[in-house]
């Protein structure tokens, strides 16, 4: 396959899904077209990793958790809380609450929870124990139930 | 061993994900039908999750698909033999190889000019003069 097609069927393939999260996780649209061109500038520099991880999503999540990653560790401004009276009013911002989380936090509960992606393939990219991202699963659960029921 | 408001909670992924053992899933729906507080909290965990997977946002614009597509692609047919020539490994092992070397020798070959041309810059802007910062 040519660079070429390689590229166009990256983008068919997982074009919608890296932008999606990266409006997710960066609210500026000019900074998310900005990312969403880098992660796949490194797609296409990076391909000969591939063969490294088991399918070639965990090596796309690898690529884009590690662009945004570098980049909202710099720019990521953890807001407060809006003071709202009820949980149902709270939920009506929900989108608010999920951005107060950090990104890693964000990141993982889409990739799980929006994306249906299973653990072992997420730990498996970000070089990281099983365990420990369920436990990081659960806790950013639990921080968003807090904010919003507490 | 029974269930408690804490044990759940440490295996909430896997309860959530329906990977428990069923007999530990029964153990802990019996759990919620006995403690309000955590049959509560699992109803709250089951909105969350409701509400990221309902989560939108706006799908890849079409401007965005062909400015990344024409970019990258552009970039790799310049850079990368294999997409435009189709050549053999060993052969652009021998392109890439002489390219490089021959970039070495070409600056090589400059360096004791380098010097000269200097010298003519500031002359040819009147300078008093010729800076020896080197």
């Amino acid at each position: 396959m040519t660079k070429k097609k390689q590229i166009e069927y990256w983008l068919l393939t997982y074009g919608n899904f890296i932008f999606e999260c990266c409006t997710a996780l960066i609210k500026d649209p000019k900074n998310t077209h900005w990312v969403f061109q880098i992660i796949f500038k490194n797609l296409s520099l990076k391909s000969k990793k591939i063969k490294q991880f088991p399918t070639e999503r965990s090596w796309v999540i690898k690529i884009l958790w590690d662009q945004l990653h570098n980049f909202l560790s710099q720019n990521h401004i953890h807001s407060l809380k809006k003071p709202t009276l009820n949980p149902q009013a709270r939920l009506q911002h929900f989108d608010f609450y999920f951005q107060n989380l950090s990104p890693e936090d964000q990141m993982l509960l889409l990739l799980k929870q929006k994306y249906q992606i299973p653990f072992f393939e997420i730990a498996f990219a970000l070089h990281l124990p099983e365990s420990s991202l369920k436990f990081q699963y659960q806790q950013a659960l639990k921080m968003l139930e807090l904010w919003i029921w507490a | 061993m029974g269930i408690n408001c804490f044990k759940w909670q440490n295996q909430l992924s896997d309860y959530l994900d329906h990977s428990l053992p069923q007999a530990l899933e029964k153990e802990i729906n019996d759990h919620f039908n006995q403690c309000k507080k955590c049959h509560a909290l699992f109803k709250h965990y089951q909105i969350l999750m409701t509400q990221i997977t309902e989560l939108s946002f706006s799908p890849l614009p079409s401007e965005l698909k062909k400015k990344s597509f024409s970019h990258f692609s552009g970039l790799f047919h310049f850079f990368t033999f294999s997409s435009r020539w189709k050549l053999p490994w060993y052969l652009q092992t021998f392109f890439k190889l002489t390219f490089f070397l021959g970039g070495i020798f070409f600056i090589l070959s400059i360096a004791p000019n380098i010097h000269e041309w200097l010298k003519k810059f500031f002359t040819l802007f009147n300078s008093k003069k010729f800076p020896y910062f080197f």
